[in-house]
């Protein structure tokens, strides 16, 4: 009775320290203005409250005001045309007028390659990509993979354009764990054919971590992390949205989008929808890849609102796609010519993925002074269907439903030491459908519960983080009786030197890998990969330890990093090619190496020189080496790859203007360090070129126009899925893209 | 306001009206030649795929894939 006593009173105990909360919050005044010049106020400057996902507005004068904010530090992040934009954690003081200041912008870089101030970065000490998907898609890209491919160290893997899984230094599929906002996604990303599966609607920006990262994003993180961050929501007592379509006419491809942002007071809401139809794509040679069309529909919702201390998040994401599978055919000595046809279609056909995803969040977070508090419900499900040879009859079905939580409490001990402790779990459910013809994977369930803590000082110039984690994977089957656990125990640890002309970041990060089920349990023929694949129940789990360093310069015009890393595996797991057939099909054998490691650099810089401020030159070298404890080299690993980017910003001052044109190649060098039932590839260039406009109305429309692969090049990266088939990937590609934007306060 | 109205329910209404699902198949016959039968729709494919075409006493197996 005491005990249940107790529990009342702590409960109610935290519900006066929340009503507190509630009752304490008051207004807050502030003011932007100019560094070197503090009488100099800025109009509209934005200020953006990044833990309340809320944007507010200076006005005319530079002042602004906001309701619903707790007291203590906020992070801020404030932008005003012709200013730096700035990141700073702000001290919410009452009846105290808040000063931001910003400094002229007199040749900024806009994009900075070294970003210390991504979501991830709070907690993070290695080196966090982020980028803006707009930044990514200067010269838009037909997918969201194509977009990524231009993150150094981030390469793409797949079948055609229609199948794109991300590789993070060498290790893709299960070794990547892709986040949307705080919710973990997962649709069944062990098979090389199982893409993606979502656009890039409604996304924001990217922040990607890559080599292991399991102390913060649990079992599985031993590649890296794609953090997909939501577009933020209106501006606060406002109305936005846009309308947009993209046009290929490589694949007579066409992606259209539209939004709409509505803020009012504490409430906020984004709605989405878009559809994508491609038809089967051209190759340098003027012939069509048989079943290389895909389509998909997808709709987000995003509904919000702050209450004083508390901010609530509610988001659903849909996606719907019919995805070809090209590299199909039915002659008895297949070539080239047989994959390829001269009449172009989007119609359906077979074979084909059919993929439904429905992913909801339930987000909360609460600012309690010192104390942040973040839980996140999430609900992840996953239809995957296979159709080979018949339209009606799919071959494979299977329904990955994961239901998860993700809990996390950050206190500030001192001004200088935070602590973050955490929980997450995930009980994953794989069933197969009853009108399949064939199973691969028995019907399972895998239940993870992890714990961590982290340690992050801040001391000046210096940033200092270790903690560790400990994680206890489940896996079961409903039929054949296998049920084991897999333990995995993890650390972090790092320092950083952030000044304001240099960057040095040293990291050691540990991850782990519980075998998924599908490498256990396989034992069946995998439409999409046109393959029998087994499984090994004896796997154990994988480990890796990464260490990292970089040393970033950066200057007003000027910025380089240099990032060489190691990531040693034991235990690695991979599919090996087997010399025997089961019903015509080749079989494929999971196995586990003693040992693996990847090896490498990241090398960037991004220039703006003085005199040509209409100049962005911007370059970044990826290089990797894997191989496995004899020195052979592993399959499937990147080739070197340099990309550079000449950007002409041209500013004029009249209603239609040429914002900028970007010039983009790519350079692959030849991969001749290849597994031993691997072919080598040649090196090639690409050549991307766009034009941005941009029709100034007072509700702006946005105009661009380029080519893809300028010089028609022919050729297969090392990577695809098509490779041995001898299918190249797609010719030249005129595309053109229209978007139409409002944004208006609300009466 | 009328208009929008309209403009939502027909939206809605054609997002949602079922579409017929026909694909153009053959058989391989006794001799190992194509047999077109053309367009099958629908349950008729359906039924078809699951269990086979039946040509008098014969029953084929259909493919109805893009060559």
């Amino acid at each position: 009775m005491q005990h249940y006593c107790n529990k009342v009173r702590s409960f109610l105990f935290i519900i006066a320290i929340l009503s507190l909360g509630f009752v304490n919050a008051q207004t807050y005044k502030g003011v932007v203005q100019e560094v070197d010049n503090p009488k100099n106020k800025i109009p509209f400057a934005k200020i953006y409250l990044v833990d309340l996902e809320t944007t507010i507005l200076a006005d005319s004068a530079g002042y602004w005001q906001v309701d619903e904010v707790p007291k203590g530090v906020n992070h801020l992040i404030v932008s005003a045309s012709g200013y730096k934009t700035a990141h700073l954690d702000l001290d919410f003081i009452p009846n105290v007028l808040l000063e931001v200041e910003l400094p002229v912008a007199h040749h900024h870089l806009d994009k900075v390659i070294i970003s210390n101030n991504g979501l991830l970065h709070r907690e993070s000490i290695t080196n966090v990509e982020s980028h803006q998907l707009s930044e990514l898609n200067k010269i838009p890209a037909p997918t969201l993979g194509d977009a990524l491919v231009n993150i150094p160290g981030v390469y793409q893997t797949g079948i055609g354009v229609g199948v794109s899984k991300p590789l993070i230094r060498g290790l893709s599929g299960s070794r990547v764990v892709t986040y949307l906002n705080t919710l973990r996604i997962q649709n069944q990303q062990w098979g090389s054919d199982h893409g993606m599966s979502m656009t890039s609607l409604g996304i924001g920006s990217v922040e990607v971590i890559k080599g292991p990262a399991s102390l913060l994003y649990g079992a599985d993180a031993l590649g890296g992390v794609l953090y997909f961050v939501d577009e933020p929501y209106a501006e606060q007592n406002s109305i936005s949205g846009f309308v947009q379509s993209n046009f290929h006419h490589n694949s007579l491809g066409t992606a259209n989008q539209a939004g709409i942002r509505y803020s009012k007071n504490s409430f906020r809401i984004n709605v989405y929808g878009g559809y994508e139809n491609f038809a089967d794509y051209e190759t340098p040679n003027g012939k069509q890849v048989l079943n290389s069309r895909f389509k998909q529909s997808s709709a987000k919702l995003a509904l919000g609102f702050t209450k004083k201390k508390w901010v609530f998040n509610l988001r659903y994401n849909f996606y719907d796609g019919r995805i070809g599978l090209p590299g199909h055919t039915h002659d008895s000595v297949p070539d080239v010519t047989s994959f390829l046809t001269d009449n172009q279609s989007r119609k359906n056909n077979v074979p084909a993925m059919k993929i439904q995803n429905h992913f909801t969040s339930v987000e909360n977070k609460f600012f309690l002074g010192k104390h942040e508090i973040y839980l996140t419900l999430g609900n992840t499900n996953n239809l995957l269907k296979e159709f080979e040879e018949k339209f009606t009859i799919p071959e494979f079905v299977v329904n990955l439903n994961n239901t998860l939580y993700n809990a996390k409490w950050r206190v500030k001990l001192t001004d200088h030491i935070d602590v973050i402790t955490g929980s997450q779990g995930m009980l994953q459910i794989n069933k197969n459908g009853e009108k399949a013809n064939e199973i691969l994977i028995p019907d399972a369930e895998v239940l993870d519960v992890g714990g961590y803590a982290l340690v992050l000082g801040e001391f000046d110039k210096w940033r200092v983080q270790f903690g560790g984690r400990y994680d206890n994977r489940s896996v079961k089957t409903m039929v054949s009786g296998f049920n084991e656990s897999y333990q995995g125990v993890n650390y972090a640890a790092g320092f950083a030197r952030i000044g304001k002309k240099s960057t040095v970041r040293f990291n050691l990060s540990s991850g782990f890998r519980a075998p998924t089920s599908s490498e256990l349990l396989s034992d069946g023929v995998h439409h999409g990969s046109f393959r029998y694949e087994i499984g090994q129940p004896g796997l154990t789990t994988e480990k890796a330890i990464q260490i990292d360093a970089s040393y970033g310069i950066h200057l007003e015009d000027l910025e380089i990093i240099i990032n060489p890393f190691y990531n040693r595996m034991t235990d690695y797991i991979y599919i090996q090619q087997k010399d025997s057939m089961i019903n015509q099909f080749q079989v494929f054998e999971y196995t586990q190496a003693d040992f693996a490691q990847l090896y490498g650099a990241d090398m960037g810089f991004h220039y703006h020189p003085h005199r040509a401020h209409w100049l962005h030159i911007e370059s970044s070298f990826s290089l990797l080496f894997a191989e496995d404890q004899t020195k052979a080299p592993i399959p499937l690993t990147p080739p070197a790859r340099i990309n550079s980017q000449l950007s002409f910003e041209i500013h004029m001052h009249r209603k239609f203007k040429l914002t900028n044109v970007v010039l983009q190649h790519l350079y692959y060098f030849a991969q001749n360090r290849t597994g031993s039932l691997e072919t080598s590839t040649p090196d090639y260039h690409i050549i991307h070129l766009a034009l941005n406009m941009k029709v100034d109305f007072d509700n702006p429309l946005f105009l661009s126009f380029g080519v893809r692969n300028l010089l028609n090049e022919q050729y297969i990266p090392h990577l695809s899925g098509l490779k041995n088939l001898g299918i190249p990937n797609p010719g030249f590609n005129i595309f053109g893209s229209i978007r139409y934007e409002f944004n208006r306060k609300n009466k | 306001m009328k208009k929008a109205t309209i403009f939502i329910i027909a939206a809605v209404g054609f997002t949602f009206a079922s579409c017929k699902k026909c694909e153009e198949c053959h058989y391989d016959d006794a001799d190992g030649n194509e047999a077109e039968i053309g367009e099958i729709c629908d349950e008729e494919l359906e039924d078809a795929e699951a269990n086979g075409y039946a040509v008098g006493d014969t029953t084929y197996t259909i493919h109805c894939e893009e060559h």
